[in-house]
């Protein structure tokens, strides 16, 4: 696990400071930022709406410089003329004389108290005579009146018009006509335009009315019309500013500058990029000191993970982490090391057992070897001597026996049923010596005997004839089904084996009682020889013990019928010999079956037999 | 100084030699003005002069002068006022001062005619030689 993770660890700590770092970092300049570009935006409204207002001010500053004068101009005596029809032409030099004085724009109308036209400030000759007063110029509530945006009825021009009533000097309730001054709407216009701003001039009475704007195709660009921007005084798209409503003669305008949000937050581009370096000035840092940090953290982790990984590559418990600290990390690089000098500490003494049961294990084996190798001497020793017993017991007993018969012939011809008793006896002997001495030919350490093919068939054959021979009567009981078949053995010992079964079976068996044999292929490699009577069989629990030497199953009976009890431990050591194998067991409903298994293959006589002997050592 | 009063005075002398023929003027006021004709000179005097400032029917008084270069308004001086020239304009300087409204000034007759037609309670002269249309005709100044 450590290892798997070691590598991201650093790299976790950093990606979470920068995390940490980038999310407050981002948030302070947004908020920064928002702040500044409501600040910026408020400021600039506040500048719009000074600006308006002074452009207001300086409107009605025109206006009433207008109004002040013509009102100045009506109260000249000369206006007395208009009682009398101008007659004299006084009032039209008078108008003439003011606006070349004053250098207007416009123009100076005076008309009389039925609204005729009597004289004005441009050419005689250019001006109709036959002219009254348009009825707006006439609704004269206030004094001055102000009459915007009107059509000159003189000049067909866009004008602004002043009016003042003129009132006789002798008589300041008679009034004698009507002063107008007219001033051109192209000189109002100039003063809107702005160098930045675009603005409009509105009236509002009614309803909001445009008067003029700058520039012209404003009103297109905008997306409210202009009732609801002026209503709202806001919009995204534009930083608006507002003249504040004043009293006096332009009463009912407004005055209205914009200014695109684009252009006025132009300045936050800039910082807007100063809060980007400044975030990577900082990011560099910040990202150097968390590296420099993770990798402290983390290198008594990667100290521990190395040791451990050196420990499980290589076994070798001497490795120690380096403590560098006394946090938890240094107190864990403690208790590892601890715990490996208790590792290493436990495994040398645990293989300082190992070894020390290893010699003890070698000391046991010799031991063992030595104690079998003196059983093996004292069992063939044993063996040696029963065959040397049985060898020396041969001679006496044929000279026993040769004494007996001269003995028998000058002895006491009453007496012969004890010597043939004797001569019996010495048979016995005799035939047990034999067998002893063949059992301990067959035990010994003495040469393997020569193998030839036998004809098995032919060696059963001729033993059932010898069995025939011996006892007559049993001729009809034996039963004998074979094939022809020929195994790689000793024919004299292979005989012996099947010889001693055989007599087994006709000796165990009364006269009538059948007894089978058989001979057949077991398999490919196997041939098997059985021989079954129907006799009163063997216990269960005898079986096992019927090929050990001089057992019997019933004492008294093998006494009867002679026999030593060795003649199934040789057809068993026989048939290891050859490689084979001898079972026993009981026939149904009764009996026994002795089966003899050898193998056809050609193996070497000597090695089974080897092999035969270590297994039966093995097992005792 | 001399000179300059000499050459004015031999100018308007010039100017007013067709108008002179007729010998006087005429004392006219404004139709809607009602009195008993003729009207005295002293009483068209203390209208001048603003001693009298309105009609019998409380109408205001709006007298009419010629401008102070006119051979009419010198006769009128003379013979209705009974004062120069410099002597009535310092009496009207005073007045205007006190808060009178001195008498307005016309400078032709035909001004001073149309004046008095459209001026309710105004009242000034012309020459007798002029017709007086639409005019009442007060007194008359030999």
């Amino acid at each position: 696990m450590i290892k798997i993770f070691a590598p991201s660890i650093p790299r976790r700590i950093l990606a979470a400071l920068l995390t940490i770092y980038l999310l407050t970092y981002s948030t302070t300049a947004i908020v920064v930022y928002s702040g500044v570009r409501e600040s910026i935006l408020e400021s600039d409204a506040a500048a719009l709406n000074r600006l308006a207002d002074l452009k207001y001010q300086q409107l009605a500053d025109l206006i009433g410089a207008l109004a002040r004068d013509l009102t100045a101009w009506s109260e000249l005596e000369v206006m007395n003329d208009l009682a009398s029809g101008d007659v004299d032409k006084r009032v039209t030099l008078t108008l003439e004389a003011l606006n070349r004085l004053y250098g207007l724009p416009g123009n100076i109308y005076a008309f009389d108290a039925s609204g005729k036209l009597l004289a004005s400030s441009r050419d005689a000759q250019k001006s109709p005579l036959e002219l009254t007063i348009p009825t707006a110029w006439q609704d004269l509530r206030a004094m001055p009146a102000f009459v915007d945006q009107y059509k000159d009825p003189v000049t067909g021009d866009k004008v602004v018009v002043l009016s003042i009533p003129v009132f006789a000097s002798f008589d300041h309730s008679y009034r004698i006509g009507t002063l107008a001054l007219t001033y051109p709407w192209s000189s109002i216009d100039n003063l809107l335009v702005t160098a930045d701003n675009e603005s409009a001039l509105l009236e509002d009475k009614s309803g909001i009315r445009l008067l003029s704007a700058d520039p012209a195709d404003l009103t297109e660009q905008l997306p409210l019309s202009w009732a609801e921007l002026f209503a709202q005084g806001k919009d995204d798209a534009f930083v608006i500013g507002r003249s504040a409503p004043r009293e006096g003669l332009i009463q009912n305008w407004r005055f209205i500058m914009l200014h695109s949000s684009g252009a006025a937050t132009r300045p936050l581009r800039w910082i807007a990029f100063e809060l980007l370096l400044l975030g990577l000035s900082l990011g560099v840092p910040i990202v150097l000191f968390g590296r420099w940090l993770s990798h402290r953290l983390t290198a008594p982790i990667a100290d521990l993970t190395r040791v451990v990984s050196e420990i499980a590559d290589t076994d070798k418990l001497d490795a120690r982490v380096p403590v560098t600290s006394s946090d938890e990390l240094g107190s864990l690089a403690r208790s590892f090391n601890r715990m490996t000098d208790n590792l290493e500490r436990t495994t040398q003494e645990r293989e300082r057992f190992v070894g020390e049961l290893a010699a003890l294990n070698q000391t046991l084996e010799a031991r063992i070897a030595e104690r079998t190798a003196e059983l093996e001497a004292a069992m063939r020793a044993q063996r040696r001597l029963i065959g040397d017993i049985s060898h020396e017991i041969k001679s006496p007993l044929a000279r026993l026996s040769m004494a007996l018969g001269l003995a028998s012939r000058s002895a006491d011809p009453d007496r012969p049923r004890q010597f043939a008793r004797i001569e019996r006896e010495i048979e016995n002997i005799s035939a047990l010596a034999s067998e002893l001495l063949t059992l301990a030919r067959l035990d010994g350490t003495a040469a393997p005997p020569e193998f030839a093919p036998v004809p098995l068939h032919r060696l059963i054959k001729q033993v059932i004839e010898d069995a025939v021979y011996e006892a007559p009567p049993r001729a009809r009981d034996i039963a004998f089904r074979s094939t022809a078949i020929t195994v790689p053995g000793n024919a004299d010992l292979l005989k012996r084996a099947i010889e001693n079964v055989m007599r087994n079976a006709i000796f165990y068996t009364s006269e009538g009682t059948p007894i089978t044999v058989s001979l057949s292929r077991k398999g490919s490699n196997v041939v098997s020889a059985e021989v079954a009577d129907c006799g009163p069989g063997v216990p269960e629990a005898a079986l096992k013990h019927l090929f050990e030497p001089f057992y019997r199953v019933d004492t008294a009976r093998a006494r009867q019928t002679g026999g030593a009890g060795v003649g199934l431990a040789i057809c068993q050591r026989v048939v290891q010999l050859h490689g084979g194998a001898v079972h026993a067991r009981n026939n149904d409903p009764h009996g026994l079956i002795v089966t003899i298994d050898l193998p056809i293959g050609a193996s070497s006589p000597g090695r089974s037999r080897n092999k035969a002997m270590t297994h039966e050592r093995g097992l005792h | 100084m001399r000179t300059r009063f000499l050459a004015i005075a031999s100018l308007a002398v010039l100017l007013l030699a067709g108008s002179a023929k007729a010998e006087g003027l005429l004392i006219i006021a404004n139709p809607s003005v009602k009195v008993a004709v003729p009207v005295s000179l002293s009483q068209v005097a203390a209208v001048y002069l603003l001693r009298v400032t309105a009609w019998a029917d409380g109408r205001h008084i709006v007298p009419v002068n010629r401008e102070a270069t006119s051979a009419a308004r010198e006769k009128f001086n003379a013979a209705v006022l009974q004062e120069d020239g410099a002597t009535l304009a310092a009496y009207w300087n005073e007045m205007h001062f006190l808060g009178k409204e001195p008498p307005v000034v016309q400078e032709s007759e035909r001004a001073m005619l149309a004046f008095i037609q459209n001026v309710p309670g105004s009242i000034g002269y012309i020459s007798a030689s002029i017709a007086p249309v639409n005019v009442e005709v007060l007194a008359h100044v030999p």
